[in-house]
């Protein structure tokens, strides 16, 4: 009886290599569909593909590499029997719903009642301010789920304020809610200064902020020993802060990232846990700003330059420091 | 297609084109070559029964987009952070990467239809749609691309 099974399935399985082949002669003539597709790479997913198929291993390894990832549902659910589809979609809704509804409340109860700061505003809120308290979400739920896998390095780099509270509302799923609280609104503190374009916010003040929080923190000016210091329409500075909580580079810049509204022209405004980037145009004086602050050994580099629109700057000079800094082991050599 | 022909089309598509790369890679003047890659591409494609031509430069310009995303994913850049949700299938392991560098040798038309069908998971009837030419054209294409991506992985063993 059991040798009669083992018979069975040796057929069985010279069956199944036949049909392989085929498939892959199928497949070669570009004539499969895309289900035998999948069958194939599953076949040459196993480890004890016999040897005459040996050959084609590698390759339809690559295919499923490169095929659409299961994420993107789109070929999962076609498998899937249509009253899970329909199981699944009514999941996902009842979770939404049961979400908004969450947060809602909470929204509605947990608001602290009579402590809002009133601040003049001399225009309205800028228009940017749902992105950036968007982005702020993402960001935070990024170090949020950091935190959870218990790294040692787990500085909240974006504190709006510091007396901004983040605070957690449920864990669901995979999902964070994160609340940032919205009193704290940057751009009244910094408000313009200039009377006769209340909105217009030069982009030098970006600069001035900088290097009086270098000053401020007694941080001096890296000397820069590149080929672009030589051009006098460019300019350049660099710092090297400590990253630490107090001084909180990475809070404060894009604290005075706010102060832009984004339909600044060439605004460009992009963050993550180690690096900051912020572009900003004057048309006014015909000049491009950029500024980037890079983590690096317990170090922020902080990198700003400006030229005039149109001429091209090679990032050459930020690379040479960025390594510098990188291959320093906590020691910082200026050496470019 | 003519030269002349060819030109205004390619003037007409440019604007459509550079959108889309820039929506890829997220800046100006990479956007500008890529562009400027893909028309070169095409132009290669003159001859070809492609009615379709916009869908066709598209889907270059997407596909040139993505791997310039992926290279730089390669090296740390400063505008690394701008990158993160532009690829479908980014941070490939070492056998998509593999199969990635010999599909790149594949030319224009192959590896379109090539990309399409496995990186995007495309039906025939669909990629023939979207690039403009028949069903059987497709096929032959794909056929002639999976014969040579065999080739090269025959080539790596040996």
């Amino acid at each position: 009886m059991g040798k009669l099974r083992i018979k069975s399935l040796e057929f069985r399985d010279k069956m199944k290599e036949k049909d392989i082949h085929t498939l892959v002669a199928r497949f070669l003539d570009g004539e499969t569909t895309l289900e035998e597709e999948e069958r194939l790479y599953a076949f040459f997913q196993r480890k004890d593909v016999p040897a005459d198929l040996k050959e084609y291993q590698e390759m339809f390894r690559g295919y499923a590499a490169i095929a659409p990832k299961q994420a993107d549902g789109k070929r999962d659910t076609k498998k899937l029997p249509l009253w899970l589809r329909v199981a699944s979609v009514a999941a996902a809704f009842l979770v939404a719903v049961s979400l908004i509804g969450y947060t809602l409340y909470h929204y509605y109860t947990a608001k602290p009642q009579g402590d809002e700061l009133i601040v003049q505003h001399p225009n309205p809120q800028p228009k940017e301010e749902p992105k950036m308290i968007a982005e702020v979400k993402k960001e935070v739920k990024k170090e949020v789920n950091v935190e959870a896998k218990k790294e040692v390095n787990k500085k909240v780099v974006v504190n709006v304020e510091e007396d901004a509270t983040v605070t957690i509302e449920k864990e669901e799923e995979e999902s964070v809610m994160v609340e940032v609280e919205e009193e704290v609104v940057p751009t009244a503190i910094y408000a313009s200064n200039e009377t006769t374009d209340s909105t217009y916010q030069a982009p030098s003040r970006m600069e001035e902020f900088i290097a009086k929080l270098a000053e401020y923190n007694q941080v001096e000016p890296v000397p820069l020993k590149c080929s672009q210091t030589g051009d006098s329409t460019v300019s350049i500075a660099a710092y090297i802060f400590p990253d630490t909580k107090e001084v909180d580079v990475f809070g404060r810049l894009l604290q005075a990232a706010c102060w832009f509204d984004d339909a600044t022209p060439g605004y460009h405004l992009n963050f993550s846990h180690l690096q900051f980037f912020f572009e900003l145009k004057d048309k006014r004086k015909g000049l491009k700003y950029l500024w980037i602050a890079d983590r690096i050994n317990g170090k922020i580099l902080l990198y700003g330059t400006h030229s005039p629109i149109g001429t091209s700057v090679s990032s050459e000079c930020y690379q040479g420091l960025r390594d510098g800094l990188m291959h320093a082991n906590n020691k910082v050599t200026y050496q470019l | 297609m003519k030269t002349e022909t060819f030109k205004e089309k390619a003037q007409t598509m440019r604007p459509m084109l550079m959108a889309t790369a820039l929506r890829i890679v997220g800046d100006r003047t990479e956007a500008e070559d890529l562009v400027q890659d893909a028309l070169l591409r095409l132009w290669q494609l003159r001859d070809e029964p492609i009615r379709n031509v916009e869908a066709m430069a598209k889907v270059v310009v997407r596909h040139l987009g993505y791997d310039a995303v992926r290279r730089r994913h390669e090296q740390i850049s400063i505008e690394e952070v701008d990158m993160m949700d532009a690829s479908p299938s980014e941070g490939l392991d070492d056998e998509g990467e593999r199969m990635m560098e010999i599909v790149r040798q594949l030319p224009t038309m192959q590896q379109t239809v090539l990309r399409l069908r496995h990186e995007e998971g495309m039906e025939m009837k669909e990629v023939a749609e979207l690039i403009g030419v028949t069903e059987e054209a497709v096929r032959q294409s794909l056929s002639r691309a999976r014969r040579k991506i065999l080739e090269q992985y025959g080539k790596i063993k040996n």
